[in-house]
């Protein structure tokens, strides 16, 4: 069973109330009393990324058209009259990004992914791709596991225009992790 | 005795006070260590993607040695080989003999191509040879194949 950070925090108040009212009473009454407060520091959440994002290598023509890899590593094609392509024996290795997500064992916690428009993908010469449709497994929610990991893989779409200039085209997503 | 009373309720409250304040600070830190748990973290990944050139274009740059006619076909060649297919051109012996087909061994420039940015030339060359009757005098072309290794 997850338990979630919520869950942690409403127990630290409702015991934090307890000592405070024995402190009350303690005071009204000029009374000794003793009362003990404990509270466990959860283990701070933490994500690292493993591997890249990677679309490989693509053949394009007139026609664009969109170009996804599934958190699967599965590449697929799309768009009406597409001449994009991947060379079967030149693909680059596409892949979708890998993270590793540490923390408080049984917790769960929420994946934040950049939006559509957020990420562009340059040749460094103005020539742009836009990278949306970004997805994750887990999806928008993860646990990690009783050693307190989890793996987090996102994959994505590329925006391929027509007559897509060749080159090199690069850039960088964040991918943002909190506990529930 | 009233002096030393007033001392011990002044010296309990002074404790009292102490602890609230210690007790105070200690939930201060809690609540400032709670959130440092509860903050969101992120970590970058790298996209990339290559977008090739387009499919190689092969052109007649130079024509082909006498005898063989390029036209305006294609010339069938791996470049990835050595080899290649057919050419027929006029026959070079005797015009009045039966037209020779050549089908010929294309040189070409051995082992793999590496296209730059001004392309890759492939030199080719043909031998005619007599294989069959043939119209004499007809063009025929030479295709040349391309292709990503």
């Amino acid at each position: 069973m997850s338990y979630s950070f919520k869950q942690f925090a409403r127990q630290v108040a409702v015991a934090s109330g307890l000592v405070t009212l024995g402190m009350s009473a303690y005071a009204a009454q000029g009374s000794t009393a003793s009362a003990s407060a404990s509270a466990t520091i959860v283990s701070p959440i933490a994500i690292t990324k493993t591997s890249d994002l990677v679309f490989g290598k693509l053949a394009v023509g007139a026609v664009g058209g969109n170009v996804a890899i599934s958190t699967a590593d599965v590449v697929s094609i799309s768009g009406a009259g597409t001449t994009v392509a991947q060379p079967a024996g030149s693909t680059g290795n596409p892949a979708a990004a890998v993270f590793g997500v540490t923390g408080e064992a049984g917790f769960t916690y929420a994946i934040t992914l950049p939006g559509d428009g957020a990420v562009t993908i340059s040749d460094g010469a103005s020539h742009t791709m836009a990278v949306n449709g970004f997805v994750s497994n887990p999806g928008t929610s993860g646990t990690l596991s009783g050693a307190g990991t989890d793996t987090l893989k996102v994959g994505a779409t590329l925006v391929v225009g027509n007559n897509q200039v060749p080159g090199t085209y690069t850039g960088t997503f964040n991918v943002t992790v909190s506990y529930n | 005795m009233a002096f030393h009373g007033q001392g011990r309720k002044a010296n309990a409250a002074l404790r009292l006070s102490g602890f609230l304040l210690g007790l105070l600070l200690a939930a201060f830190e809690g609540l400032a260590l709670v959130q440092a748990r509860a903050a969101p973290v992120a970590a970058t990944a790298n996209v990339s993607a290559v977008i090739l050139a387009p499919d190689p274009v092969v052109s007649v740059v130079d024509t082909l040695p006498a005898g063989v006619n390029a036209s305006t076909g294609t010339v069938v060649v791996h470049v990835a080989t050595t080899s290649a297919q057919a050419s027929k051109g006029p026959d070079p012996v005797n015009a009045s003999e039966p037209a020779a087909v050549a089908a010929v061994m294309l040189s070409t420039k051995a082992g793999d191509g590496t296209l730059r940015d001004g392309g890759l030339t492939v030199a080719v060359t043909a031998a005619p040879r007599r294989t069959a009757s043939h119209a004499s005098g007809s063009p025929d072309t030479v295709n040349v194949l391309v292709e990503f290794n």
